[in-house]
């Protein structure tokens, strides 16, 4: 894997870019919000983590972490509600940060799908913590199978996804 | 994918297939008819199975959810989330199985009746 626009960016090219990732990233979230398919909560496919993968190519790791946590915020703003806001927040900000370290330490022997399946299963079990703690209870992780599965098949769904839109935007070159 | 990337998703897929499989095993076939009802993490009370319908209105500042309990298992009719996520969990009657509505913090369990608990904190 090559990046080929990382170091052609300008530092206010940068800034719009984040700007626009963020705000595609909150359309994706609110309308995967509008179906839910499975009948468990955060049983969701991750389509909004799109963004933040390919942000990993367009910008860096760091301002993954920006983008992943100002999507969180803006969907609880607009669509989500207070209640759901601590789930999305932490969800998403430490599956981001297990992802650039994953994207760091493993980078010869995992591909992109592999960094997203990695991401959509701790999101899932991040979540699922964050829940238990609210709840003050551990019944909640007799969901924790199901929604590994469901992490694990949509976090390889969105990195088939982030890599066929790279491939197809030169994002990378092979 | 690379060789690792199908190692992974195989590897994730198979324990938590083990951990359904463990699941299934460990809880009983039997019906189990205790239901406890939690709200926010505090206890709201105990209910058990009974030939009539139960109905038990839930209003708490969180939001009000509408359970109700017969013989044959516990389920959510009403509640006032945005999701309904926990009416579409439909009826259960095993012990171990949860129904949980996020936005409302209303958690339903279903209890063991013949397995003692060493101890429980609230």
């Amino acid at each position: 894997m090559k990046f080929a626009y990382k170091d052609k960016l300008t530092y206010s090219k940068k800034i719009v870019i984040t700007a626009f990732l963020i705000s595609i990233g909150t359309v994706l979230q609110i309308c995967e919000n509008l179906f839910n398919v499975f009948s468990i909560p955060g049983g969701k496919l991750g389509i909004a983590n799109i963004v933040v993968l390919v942000d990993f190519f367009l910008i860096g790791s760091k301002n993954a972490l920006i983008v992943a946590s100002m999507r969180a915020v803006m969907g609880c703003l607009l669509f989500g509600g207070v209640s759901a806001f601590p789930y999305s927040f932490f969800g998403a900000l430490c599956s981001t940060a297990v992802m650039i370290v994953a994207k760091n330490f493993f980078t010869r022997k995992l591909s992109i799908v592999g960094i997203s399946i990695i991401g959509g299963v701790i999101h899932n079990l991040t979540q699922l913590t964050v829940a238990s703690i609210i709840f003050g209870s551990f019944a909640i992780y007799t969901y924790m199978p199901v929604l590994t599965i469901i992490g694990a098949i949509g976090g390889m769904l969105t990195g088939y996804a982030t890599k066929i839109f790279c491939e197809k935007t030169g994002l990378i070159e092979l | 994918m690379t060789f690792w990337d199908k190692i992974l998703f195989a590897f994730l897929i198979g324990i938590s297939a083990f951990g359904l499989l463990f699941q299934g095993l460990c809880s009983p076939d039997t019906q189990c008819n205790k239901v406890k009802i939690s709200i926010d993490g505090e206890l709201y009370g105990l209910y058990e199975f009974s030939d009539r319908t139960q109905k038990i209105d839930i209003k708490t500042r969180f939001g009000e959810n509408i359970v109700k309990i017969d013989k044959t298992g516990v389920w959510v009719d009403e509640a006032s989330c945005k999701d309904k996520l926990d009416i579409k969990v439909g009826k259960i009657n095993k012990a171990g199985q949860v129904i949980i509505c996020l936005p409302n913090r209303l958690m339903i369990e279903l209890q063991n009746s013949e397995r003692k608990v060493d101890g429980v904190t609230y």
